[in-house]
């Protein structure tokens, strides 16, 4: 077990982190992810634990964004007299840095298709950048890759075809 | 005239990049993924009652706290909105967090007032 999650941790902490824009709260969900399937599958055949891992994975990216919402939502419910934004206090969450945007000099020294792949993927529907990273750089089959993300094979194609398609476009001139 | 990339190519490229990306991860990062792996992999290693009762008993004081701030609400302090369901679930089951920051709420709540 732990050598099959170290071959996956790097690769799904990047994935949780394009979906989710930050890292914090993505190593959050990787570890929760490697923490599931350590409780739960541990007993099940090998070959079931890559797309096991990807599929909690992709329920936890998920519910982080249901939890985000909802959290917004209760937020703004339980602060009823905050009715004016003119006189509102800021929310600390909308002014701090988004880890995303890196400054200048932390990109500096990146490759520059990396950033604009990096770019682009963000800039993906959440169902095509997942098929794209399970398919293309995990290597999951079809099957694999529908059983990952709850959805049928068919829906897996057409999404990966739509994200190549966008990726192509986007990344012309930066991907030689 | 340049010529464009097959379809394999352009797929082979974009994963080499990404590869490189993990790759190169800075080591603080990976240490704590190190440190995640191997607190999951200690899973292995606990009884089994233990990993199945723990759940059990968060959802529980998620459960009682949910009641707590609905009777809180029935107080008068100020209506229950139209929350969907499915809120309530999300809230209930994994949003400990949150409602131990309900503390923070209502003293910021007092704190507004009182200003």
């Amino acid at each position: 077990m732990d050598s099959f999650l170290a071959s996956v941790e790097r690769r799904g902490l990047r994935m949780a982190e394009l979906a989710i824009g930050n890292r914090e709260d993505a190593l959050d969900v990787v570890q929760d992810a490697m923490l599931m399937l350590c409780r739960r599958y541990a007993g099940r055949d090998e070959s079931e634990w890559r797309p096991l891992f990807y599929r909690i994975l992709q329920n936890r990216i998920r519910d982080f964004h249901r939890r985000r919402v909802v959290s917004n939502r209760f937020r703004t419910w339980l602060r009823p007299w905050s009715g004016d934004p003119e006189t509102d206090p800021v929310d600390a969450m909308q002014v701090v840095a988004d880890p995303r945007n890196d400054g200048p000099e932390s990109q500096a020294g990146r490759d520059a298709a990396m950033v604009q792949l990096e770019t682009a993927l963000r800039r993906l529907p959440g169902r095509q950048q997942q098929v794209f990273l399970l398919r293309i750089w995990e290597g999951l089959d079809v099957n694999q890759t529908a059983r990952a993300m709850g959805c049928s094979a068919g829906s897996v194609k057409t999404h990966l075809a739509r994200a190549l398609q966008t990726l192509r476009t986007r990344l012309e001139g930066y991907v030689p | 005239m340049k010529r464009e990339p097959s379809g394999q190519e352009f797929t082979d490229r974009l994963k080499g990049l990404l590869d490189a990306d993990a790759k190169g991860m800075d080591e603080p990062t990976a240490a704590r993924l190190r440190s995640a792996r191997r607190r999951a992999v200690a899973e292995l290693d606990r009884p089994h009652w233990i990993a199945g009762w723990l759940p059990a008993g968060g959802l529980a004081t998620a459960a009682l706290a949910v009641l707590v701030l609905l009777m809180w609400q029935g107080n008068g302090v100020s209506p229950v909105p139209d929350m969907p369901a499915g809120d309530w679930e999300i809230l209930a089951v994994g949003e400990l967090e949150l409602l131990e920051d309900l503390h923070f709420y209502d003293w910021l709540a007092d704190a507004d007032t009182a200003g």
